[in-house]
Parts: structure tokens; C-alpha cells; sequence
């Protein structure tokens, strides 16, 4: 799973080199729109809306890949 | 109303560059003795508040840092051009009538409808925490940008960015531009 949110967070950004601890923000210095844009491809990806109130849950990687095991997505 | 938009250059992985940049700002907007302690509000907007009288709002995007400060509450939001899917992020995340607008004229006031709607959301302290779909700042009758109870505006800057100042009466904007210290 680590894998796949880069590479989404590298389509998106351009930025690589993740590990399970980056900090979107702190580390990636992303904005409001950047992060948006990922979820827009999660979204995509795994067929599932992602509530707005449940991003800004979601600082690190690691956040987000329990977030999305909770949610029921997989790797294919 | 005066709005001061203090403006520097930013470099993506200079950690602590932001918060100097608002101190240094903060320094040229107020006396340089102020307590300068910052806490952050429900919904994580910071603010100052052993000087609760200055108010400020900070942005980035792409080589870009921003912060408007005032004597009262606003929003700003700088936001670079760039590739995206825009009809997409349109639909999922727009209000139905933003969405409606964007589409009949080919998605061209894209960043421009983000930075007013992300203005809005800084200026109101709510910040993107709920739904970005549940309001709209294209009215309904069409105008854009606008919204009830506040006033959006777009200000120039250089080609291929859009940026959005929101207060609660129309202002008059002065841009200061500041440099990173190490």
C-alpha cells in the first residue's frame, strides 16, 4: 500500500521518497488543493467517496493506509 | 478596511520557513514587541492570541508564501495552475452550482473558483474540515464570485496562478514583499 499512495502522491505532485511516517503537510509541504487532488485519485482508485471531514483526520502516510484498510480497500 | 498581503519567495523543504516568514510579517505589520504566540482555533486556523486585534492568513503554492494580516478576520488563498483531472474534481468536490458553472464555460475559471472557495473557508476559520460541496461562490444567479455575508476578491499576480482575498467589506489591499532569513 505504501507503494501505491506514492505513486498517487507522485502523479499528483511530483514528490517521492515517502515512508510510512511522512507528514503530508509538514513534510511534503503540500496545500489544501494538492491533498484534494490525491483524494481524488484514492477516490478513483478504490471506488469509494472520501467525506472532506475525514481528510483533515489524515496527517501521515501511515494515517491513511489504516484509514483506507478501515474503509475495506485493498491492493488488487 | 485595509488588508496587508505580506509576499516572499518559497522553498519547498526549508522546515520552519513558514512560521518565520509570519513572525517577520507579523513584525512589519505590528509593533516588533508583541507577544507573538500562536494557538490554533477548532477548526486549526492559527491566530494570535495575546493580540487578538491582528489577524492574518497564511497561503502557498508553488513558488509562493503569502499571508494577509487585518484588523479583522480574513482569508487568502494563492493557488498555481497545474495539471489535474478538472472536471473531475469539479464534480466530487464542487457545489452543484459551481460544478454547473465551471462546466458551461469549459472549466477555465477552475483555480480561480478553488482559490475563491478556499478564501472563503480561511476567512470563516471553518477551513476545508466539512464537505467543500455544502456552499457555493457562484450565486444563484450566476455572479462569481460571490457569496452571502462576505467579499471575495481576485487580485493580479503573475501568470498562470489565482488569488483570492475574502474579508467581511470590501478592502483595499497593499502588497509588501518580505525575504526568507536563515
Amino acid at each position: 500500500m505504501l507503494q501505491l499512495i506514492e505513486d498517487i502522491v507522485s502523479e499528483v505532485t511530483g514528490k517521492t521518497g515517502l515512508t510510512y511516517d511522512t507528514d503530508f503537510v509538514q513534510d511534503l509541504a503540500l496545500n489544501s488543493f494538492d491533498v484534494m487532488n490525491i483524494i481524488g485519485k484514492f477516490e478513483d482508485h478504490f471506488d469509494i467517496e472520501i467525506p472532506t471531514r475525514d481528510v483533515w483526520q489524515l496527517h501521515q502516510v501511515k494515517d491513511v493506509i489504516a484509514y483506507l484498510a478501515r474503509r475495506g480497500c485493498t491492493e488488487p | 478596511m485595509i488588508a496587508h498581503l505580506y509576499v516572499s519567495p518559497f522553498r519547498e523543504g526549508d522546515v520552519g520557513l513558514s512560521h518565520r516568514l509570519l513572525l517577520a510579517a507579523a513584525r512589519q505589520y505590528a509593533d516588533s514587541t508583541f507577544d507573538s504566540t500562536i494557538a490554533f482555533g477548532p477548526f486549526g486556523k492559527p491566530y494570535f492570541p495575546y493580540a487578538p486585534s491582528i489577524h492574518f492568513n497564511i497561503t502557498h503554492s508553488g513558488d509562493y508564501w503569502m499571508c494577509a494580516f487585518a484588523d479583522a478576520p480574513v482569508g487568502v488563498d494563492l493557488q498555481r495552475y497545474q495539471s489535474c483531472d478538472r472536471a473531475s474534481l469539479s464534480r466530487k468536490f464542487f457545489h452543484p452550482a459551481e460544478d454547473a458553472f465551471l462546466c458551461q464555460q469549459g472549466y477555465a475559471d477552475f483555480y480561480e473558483l478553488w482559490s475563491a472557495k478556499e478564501s472563503y473557508l480561511k476567512y470563516t476559520g471553518q477551513g476545508i474540515t466539512q464537505n467543500l460541496n455544502e456552499h457555493s461562490v457562484v450565486a444563484p444567479d450566476g455572479r462569481f464570485p460571490a457569496t452571502a455575508g462576505a467579499v471575495l476578491r481576485f487580485l493580479p499576480w503573475v501568470p498562470d496562478y489565482a488569488l483570492c482575498i475574502c474579508t467581511s467589506t470590501p478592502c483595499t489591499v497593499c502588497i509588501h514583499r518580505i525575504l526568507p532569513k536563515p
